[in-house]
């Protein structure tokens, strides 16, 4: 179990997609959950994921593409306990198409963990259609907030 | 040149180096910047991306209420890293400060911040408090969430 003692980057994943109502096609990494229908978890190493005891920013990003331009996404960050997921905050977008670029989506929340606390991310698909969304990259960052900020040194 | 390297502490504080973490409308600017300078054998690396708010914190206090010298102007909240609209690029030459802003490397510098501009994005080394390795979108501001202030409260914890 990764212990996040040191915080930065939890995890990434490349390559995952997302069909509508969840069913979810693994990409490098991509793991459904039973008894969610309609999140696809993104989780590194399949959801052991610890915060260090005390509060942390967390944030969640993901580049991602749709086949056609009115998709919407959601990204959710979660905490996990014993395998119940609880969503903590999300973001939904619409349009992740712009231009031809990935769009990006965003979420963050703060955190206040136990020691135990697992975080995750999940990104669902809100559409009916068959849409199916390209996680082209998504990152989950943990920032302490519990201590005072440390002298910086030479950028 | 690598733009997706993990993140890392410098002096206790974390630095992301992942251009993915950048946001639209940034992000593939700034992808095409890297590849086209490395295309172009320009010697530089990504030293910095997506800035935490309480990094910001950090920098903003050095030289004000935290001994040294100042090294920005901009407070918690009010630099383009925090919201994913600017890169540090560094150079990336051996046996050479990453930050060597000499005479025999300023072509280098200046050949960035050309390759920057002729993108339409905007370059640290034209202002007036020279910032070369500096990268960002222009009018970024326009594109920082509609609750910014609310989330660097957020950020920070409060």
């Amino acid at each position: 179990m990764l212990n996040m003692g040191e915080h930065g980057e939890l995890y990434r994943v490349t390559g995952a997609t997302v069909a509508n109502g969840g069913a979810g096609t693994p990409g490098v990494i991509s793991g459904l959950v039973a008894g969610e229908s309609r999140y696809t978890v993104l989780d590194a190493t399949n959801g052991r994921i610890k915060l260090a005891k005390g509060k942390h920013l967390v944030r969640a990003h993901v580049a991602a593409t749709v086949a056609t331009a009115d998709a919407a996404a959601s990204l959710y960050i979660g905490t996990r306990n014993d395998g119940t997921i609880a969503a903590v905050t999300k973001s939904q977008a619409k349009g992740l198409v712009l231009n031809g670029d990935p769009s990006t989506l965003t979420s963050e929340c703060v955190i206040e963990s136990t020691g135990e606390t697992e975080v995750l991310a999940m990104i669902a698909n809100e559409d009916s259609g068959t849409n199916l969304i390209t996680v082209q990259s998504i990152q989950l960052l943990a920032i302490g907030l519990d201590t005072q900020p440390p002298r910086p040194g030479t950028p | 040149m690598i733009t997706n390297a993990r993140a890392r502490k410098v002096s206790g504080l974390l630095l992301f180096r992942n251009v993915d973490l950048c946001e639209y409308p940034f992000r593939s600017l700034a992808l095409e910047l890297c590849n086209e300078a490395s295309a172009q054998g320009l010697p530089f690396k990504v030293w910095e991306t997506y800035r935490a708010t309480t990094t910001q914190r950090a920098y903003y206090a050095k030289g004000r209420t935290e001994p040294g010298s100042k090294i920005t102007n901009a407070r918690p909240g009010f630099s383009a890293h925090e919201w994913g609209f600017a890169v540090d690029l560094v150079l990336d030459l051996p046996g050479i400060n990453p930050w060597d802003t000499s005479v025999s490397m300023m072509g280098y510098w200046q050949r960035l911040g050309e390759l920057a501009k002729a993108k339409g994005l905007q370059w640290g080394g034209d202002w007036r408090f020279k910032d070369y390795p500096h990268i960002q979108l222009k009018d970024w501001r326009k594109h920082r969430p509609e609750n910014w202030k609310e989330l660097v409260r957020y950020r920070l914890g409060g």
